[in-house]
């Protein structure tokens, strides 16, 4: 039986008005999982999982499957609307997304989110069902020499979000690789930067930062000024005109293969693809100074990107038995605990279930669009809210978010504390988006470097062995030198 | 912002040279590589030159005027203040009272210095966010919030 028949089969399975249900059922929990900050997709799937056991397993891991790519939407909800990211990978969206909110922008901002997830999704799965065995196997490839320079790639790329002084820019990437410094050494499993607190032997918690530096801040700053009006909800404000589908259509079709692609690589998490999309779209705009003040592409590409992503994540999982992602691993929890082994086994001995699975992908996402865009008028209509009812609250599901982290108040002071410096950054106009990626890339790069040094013994040679590293290390110094070279430029501006 | 930034850029140095001492208690370098301190070293270092080209930068260039609302007003400032206190209340009467009875003093101490003047809209405003919010969390999708002292 070939793939298309295996295919039409799963659609039949996944169109059953049971399995539909489940589907919509897990795309709404999703998405209101993904509206409310610090409670991920990771620990959306981990609570409803005990609620699947008495449901078949075809239809269990449907609506969990369903729930994971809701909740990559649902993130980007808040992350428009209030500048608080509601999963990490929407963090990106938060620089470009709310300045649209602020302009009057917020539906046609969480349109193109929602119609570009859509077509990423929809795209990256039917890559998946071509391409996923050839492409698995080039992943694989990646071993830590390779994952290594890409991450020195987009380190190298970072400086692109420098802004309007280097100075500042370089300062606040460099900030966050220093803050990413602190927990236990990769290497020799010595604690840094701890000063005795066991809270932060494992590192300073992304989420928390992210609340703190993007959400707290901003309240911070609304709270000390006079109220501003934020947002035009007039229906016809709310639709994509001609020129915004035009300024994003191409963001889309290169947000799609970089989430995919990237996706495929065991390790790298969701938020590398929207910052390599945003980066991406930054360096094809043909004026990318309006980056950060609401450009719809800063938009558009990360969101396309991340649900491409969020598909390419479950490729290792479907065709190796190997998790791409954290979410990506309690689904595979879900398999084991329904008697299921993921890996290149599940395609011979359970393919109904399998391809029931990746049909209902596709149906999963038809079911967020139908979802989620009659919604944005109801949506953005919550910045009706009286602003001192909407910032009390805000401060109140960060500091929940922040909390159910790790149950510990502490996440909830580190928050706090990253929040005064978001205030700060805003107040000094050093940009906070390089603080935040390098804090993702950081440890990243540090495990890569280590594990590449394990492998060779020591021996740097062994980027310069790999061609696809060698390839990626040459970009990075091109990257670079054109960064030094534009910092120079700029100093001498600054001091003339 | 020259000031601001010569401020800013001294603090800078000062926390950059803490991170190069810090780090230096740390190995440097190993046989197979770069050991715990190298990069925080290098960092710091790096930071260290960025914050003084930030003072260089501020000192010897035109300073830019400092925006209008760079400086919060006095009632801006008590609204900071109180968003700031009713955070840190949060963070050491969460365990101690409990996820309920913490948010619903929060709501009660920050609403109306934001502005919500109506005190029915702030009595409901605020049990909606600590009783309610604990009913959503804690029932309805079993996340953990803190009891506190009281069992309640």
């Amino acid at each position: 039986m070939d793939t298309f028949e295996l295919l039409a089969r799963g659609f039949g399975i996944a169109l059953q008005p049971t399995n539909l249900a489940f589907a919509f059922f897990g795309c709404a929990m999703g998405t209101l999982v993904g509206v409310l900050p610090g409670l991920g997709s990771t620990a959306a799937i981990g609570i409803l999982l005990p609620f699947t056991f008495g449901l078949e397993p075809t239809s269990a891991i449907i609506m969990l499957a369903a729930l994971y790519w809701g909740s990559m939407y649902g993130g980007t909800i808040t992350s428009v609307l209030l500048n608080v990211p509601g999963e990490a990978s929407a963090a990106i969206t938060c620089i470009d997304g709310y300045q649209m909110a602020k302009q009057g922008r917020a539906g046609p901002a969480l349109a193109v989110a929602a119609i570009g997830s859509f077509i990423g999704g929809t795209a990256a799965t039917m890559a998946l069902v071509i391409v996923a065995l050839p492409l698995t196997a080039l992943a694989l490839k990646f071993g830590p020499p390779e994952l290594l320079a890409l991450l020195l790639m987009t380190l190298g790329l970072v400086t692109g979000l420098a802004g309007t002084s280097m100075i500042r820019g370089f300062l606040s990437m460099f900030l966050g690789l220093l803050v990413a410094m602190v927990g236990l050494d990769p290497g020799m499993g010595v604690p840094r930067f701890t000063f005795g607190r066991t809270e932060l032997l494992e590192g300073i918690s992304f989420i928390p930062v992210v609340m703190g530096m993007f959400g707290l801040a901003e309240v911070f700053l609304n709270v000390e000024g006079r109220p501003k009006i934020l947002v035009d909800v007039r229906m016809r404000s709310v639709m994509l005109s001609v020129k915004d589908m035009k300024d994003s259509a191409w963001s889309i079709v290169r947000g799609t293969p970089v989430g995919f692609l990237l996706g495929l690589i065991p390790g790298l998490t969701g938020v590398i693809a929207s910052v390599v999309a945003y980066m991406v779209e930054k360096r094809f705009a043909k004026n990318p100074e309006r980056f950060g003040s609401g450009a719809i592409e800063g938009v558009a590409g990360p969101e396309t990107a991340n649900n491409a992503y969020a598909t390419g994540a479950v490729v290792p999982l479907f065709t190796l038995g190997i998790p791409g992602s954290p979410s990506v691993a309690v689904l595979m929890g879900a398999f084991m605990m329904n008697g299921l082994v993921p890996g290149p086994f599940l395609f011979v001995e359970h393919s109904d279930f399998i391809w029931a699975v990746i049909a209902s992908m596709y149906v999963a996402n038809v079911i967020l669009l139908i979802l989620n865009l009659p919604l944005i008028p109801l949506w953005v209509a919550v910045l009706r809210i009286p602003q001192p009812i909407l910032y009390a609250f805000i401060l109140s599901f960060c500091v929940l978010g922040a909390y159910s982290i790790n149950n510990q108040v502490f996440d909830v002071g580190m928050m706090v504390g990253f929040g005064i410096l978001g205030y700060g950054f805003k107040k000094l106009d050093i940009p906070v988006a390089p603080f935040i990626v390098t804090i993702i890339l950081g440890p990243l790069t540090e495990r890569a470097l280590r594990r590449t040094l394990e492998m060779s013994g020591g021996d740097y040679g062994i980027l310069l062995a790999s061609p696809v590293a060698a390839t990626f290390l040459l970009l990075t110094v091109a990257i670079i030198v054109a960064a030094s070279l534009k910092f120079a430029n700029r100093f001498k501006a600054d001091t003339r | 912002m020259k000031r601001s930034y010569q401020v800013t850029g001294l603090v800078i140095v000062a926390f950059a040279i803490a991170v190069i001492l810090e780090s230096l208690q740390l190995t440097y370098y190993t046989e197979l590589g770069p050991g715990p301190g190298y990069f925080p070293f290098w960092i710091g270092v790096i930071v260290a030159v960025l914050g003084a080209s930030m003072v260089y930068t501020a000192t010897f260039r035109r300073a830019d005027p400092l925006p209008e609302d760079f400086v919060p007003s006095r009632s801006g400032f008590t609204r900071m203040g109180v968003a700031f206190a009713a955070l840190v209340w949060t963070i050491v009467m969460m365990n101690p009272l409990g996820f309920r009875l913490t948010n619903l003093v929060f709501f009660l101490a920050l609403l109306p210095v934001l502005g919500c003047t109506n005190w029915l809209t702030v009595v409901l405003i605020s049990l909606a966010g600590s009783f309610g919010v604990f009913y959503i969390f804690d029932t309805i999708l079993t996340v953990p919030l803190p009891i506190g002292i009281f069992s309640f």
